[in-house]
Formats: structure tokens, C-alpha cells, sequence
């Protein structure tokens, strides 16, 4: 029975695989470490601030180098893999930065080529975003091409604003419907006997980490603009 | 008495091969679907891969009367880029087609690299734009391409599996061919 449950628990905590291309769950993904948590949040509330008002769904993502792909196959596969934008509306979009290639991509979803041409994209990378990398200003970079391209998203793309479903669960915080919570307070109850009392760890990596995240089903065809920094 | 249990097994019998019956025909129909579902994926995808090389010839002209301009470009080479995207448009069969296709693409990449040679042109904005536009199709193409194999791959795959290499084989699904850059798939058409 112990053997048994702690095979159960190890599934349980097993990460998923990691894939060769990273799943975004968050508007701002850094792997290497070159923003601060409060810069994060910035970038963030301004994606969240467009996405708030057209639908539009923008990530940034700080890799350390985009091999054996390069760097246009990886935005690609990763936009993919993630789903940026809507589905069906294809309004996403991707800013990769490749940091120890010192390369730059943005890749713009299907449904956001129409006001965020190669050129346009190329034109405000090459003023408020390449000079910065330059000269490792990485957050100013960052967010001066998010809030830019945002500007024109929420000014020319006419997105309709997510209807925003707010649940109503019966108990603030937990977003659970009393029938649901009563079934997890039997299977915590029941666990708890049977481990005897060791699964009381269990919240603790359950509820760590941001909130957030999930992306809807949306494409990109490898329009956008890149470059070196 | 033994004739009515000799007739309720035959009951049994009967309904047990009626039962198999249909669920073999309820199989085959969505293996069937399926097929067909992925070859149309895949003739969605080749629709996406022209429509891209068709975004490349319409920028050709605008490229051209931008960029001869400027000395740094050889006129030969933009008479070629010209002359190669007449013969594109000309082209009767697929096979011409990506042979025109392919020489363009060499002699759109020396304008590219005598645009990177010369720094100062990148700081002309008409010039840069178009440079930027002409990257950005080679690169749609790309990934079009790579979706279109993948659509390929995907179906390659699954008309060879067992058991839907039986529906494959009774109904003719035939092996499609990737589109590697050089050579053109069996398709209609550019």
C-alpha cells in the first residue's frame, strides 16, 4: 500500500517533460534572469492592459539561444506551442530575444499583420528597442517596443475585448463550487489517513507560484521582423 | 427444448456477426474521414505555401523601382530579378515554376547581401522597409513550407499504420511528397 501510494504521489508531482519548445504561461518568460520581478510585473500590466481591451494576447520571451532551430523556426514552433492569441483570430504575438546569439525576434500572429507590417514592426524595434539592447538596458528595451506595439494594437486592430466570465464561487479565494470542495475534502481526508498526514504538504507546491497564464489556439505564418542587437 | 436453445445461440450468433458488421463499417467510414480530412489538410496548406510565393512576386516591382536608385545595386541583377519573375508568372508547369522560383531566390539574396555590405543604406527608410518585407516573405515561406511537410508527414504516417493502411490500400490514398527546396511536390499548380 505505501509502495503504492508513493509511486501515486511521485506521479503526482512529476513535472511535465520539459519540451524542446517552451509552452508560455505568462506574458513575460525570462530564462536567463536579466529582468527584476517588479520589471516582470510592468511589462505585464501592459499586456494585460491590451489584452483587457482588444483580445490581443502579447508574450515576451528571454532565451539563452534559440539552437538547432534559429532563432525565426524557434518563434515560430514556441508561438505554436503556446497558441498565442485567440482562436480564429490569430491575435497574438511573440517578442523572442535570443540573448547569448544576440538576436531579436518579433513574430506577429495571422490576425495582426494587417496593422503590424514586417516594416512597421522593423521600424519601431530599430527606435525604442534595438539601441536599448544595446546596451543591456533590457527592461527599457522591452518595454518601450511592448507598450509601442500595444499603442497601435489598441489604437487600429479591432479586437473585441474577452468577455470576461467571472465565476461565482461561493468561497472567496477558491475557486471551487461547493460540490467540488466537498469532493476534495473527502480525497484529502481519505489521503490523509492513509499517508498519515504527510500529504498535508501537499499545498505548498500546489499554490506556489504566479498566477495566470494559459494562452488561447492562436497561429503565426513568420510574419514579423528580426534582427541582431 | 434443445431446438429453442439451438435457435437462441443462432440468435446470439447472428447478432454477435451483425454487431461486428457494423462496427467495422462505422470504422472504416471514420478511418475514411480521417484520410480524407488529412489530404485536405494538406492541399489547405500547398493553397498557404502559393499564396506566399504569390505575396513575393507582387513585392518584386515595388522592390525593383525602390532599390535601382541606388548605384550599389548591379542593374544586371535587377534585370534578372525582373526577367525571372516574368518567367515565374509564365511558367506552364509546377516544375518551371519552382526552377524560376529558385534562381530567384539566389539573385533576391545578392541584393540582400549588397544591402548588408552597404551600412548606410540601411539608414534609408524606403530601402530598409523593402529589405525588411522581402525577409519577412522568404520567411512566410518557410514556415509554410515546413507546415505543409508536417500536413504531409502526418498523413504519410498514418495512411502506413496498421489498421488504416487497409482503408488506405482499398481506397486508394497514395503517398504525397514533401516539398524540399529544390524539388516540386506532385501538386496542381504553383
Amino acid at each position: 500500500m505505501r509502495r503504492l501510494l508513493s509511486v501515486l504521489l511521485f506521479f503526482f508531482m512529476m513535472q511535465p517533460a520539459m519540451a524542446q519548445y517552451p509552452e508560455l504561461r505568462y506574458y513575460v518568460t525570462d530564462q536567463v534572469g536579466v529582468l527584476l520581478t517588479d520589471e516582470i510585473y510592468d511589462i505585464e500590466s501592459v499586456c494585460s492592459e491590451i489584452y483587457k481591451r482588444t483580445g490581443a494576447e502579447m508574450a515576451i520571451l528571454i532565451v539563452n539561444d534559440t539552437q538547432p532551430d534559429g532563432i525565426d523556426l524557434f518563434a515560430v514552433r514556441t508561438f505554436e506551442a503556446t497558441g498565442l492569441g485567440q482562436e480564429g483570430k490569430d491575435n497574438g504575438l511573440l517578442i523572442l530575444i535570443s540573448f547569448s546569439e544576440s538576436l531579436w525576434r518579433v513574430e506577429v500572429g495571422y490576425g495582426l499583420e494587417g496593422v503590424l507590417s514586417d516594416a512597421r514592426v522593423n521600424r519601431l524595434a530599430m527606435e525604442g528597442f534595438v539601441p536599448y539592447l544595446n546596451s543591456s538596458m533590457y527592461y527599457e528595451g522591452i518595454y518601450n517596443l511592448t507598450l509601442a506595439i500595444g499603442q497601435i494594437i489598441v489604437d487600429e486592430y479591432e479586437g473585441e475585448p474577452p468577455k470576461v466570465k467571472e465565476p461565482w464561487y461561493p468561497i472567496p479565494c477558491l475557486p471551487l463550487l461547493w460540490w467540488q470542495l466537498l469532493i476534495v475534502v473527502v480525497i484529502f481526508v481519505a489521503v490523509s489517513v492513509l499517508t498519515k498526514g504527510r500529504v498535508f504538504l501537499f499545498p505548498f507546491w500546489i499554490f506556489g507560484g504566479r498566477g495566470g497564464g494559459g494562452f488561447g489556439g492562436g497561429r503565426s505564418g513568420g510574419g514579423g521582423a528580426r534582427g541582431r542587437f | 427444448m434443445s431446438a429453442k436453445v439451438g435457435l437462441i445461440a443462432a440468435a446470439v450468433v447472428v447478432g454477435a456477426v451483425f454487431l461486428f458488421l457494423i462496427g467495422a463499417v462505422v470504422w472504416t467510414a471514420g478511418t475514411y474521414n480521417d484520410l480524407v480530412g488529412k489530404e485536405e489538410s494538406i492541399d489547405n496548406q500547398w493553397a498557404q505555401v502559393e499564396n506566399q510565393y504569390q505575396r513575393k512576386i507582387d513585392l518584386i516591382p515595388t522592390l525593383i523601382s525602390t532599390v535601382e536608385g541606388y548605384q550599389e545595386f548591379e542593374s544586371g541583377t535587377l534585370q534578372n530579378v525582373t526577367a525571372l519573375r516574368t518567367q515565374w508568372m509564365q511558367a506552364g508547369s509546377t516544375e518551371e515554376q519552382v526552377d524560376a522560383s529558385n534562381q530567384l531566390d539566389a539573385a533576391l539574396r545578392s541584393i540582400i547581401l549588397t544591402y548588408e555590405a552597404y551600412p548606410y543604406l540601411g539608414s534609408i527608410d524606403a530601402v530598409r522597409d523593402l529589405i525588411v518585407q522581402l525577409e519577412g516573405t522568404e520567411n512566410r515561406i518557410t514556415v509554410e513550407r515546413m507546415r505543409y511537410n508536417d500536413a504531409v508527414k502526418d498523413y504519410n504516417t498514418r495512411i502506413r499504420q496498421f489498421p488504416a493502411v487497409i482503408v488506405a490500400n482499398s481506397f486508394g490514398f497514395e503517398k504525397r511528397s514533401y516539398f524540399e527546396s529544390g524539388a516540386a511536390p506532385n501538386q496542381p499548380g504553383l
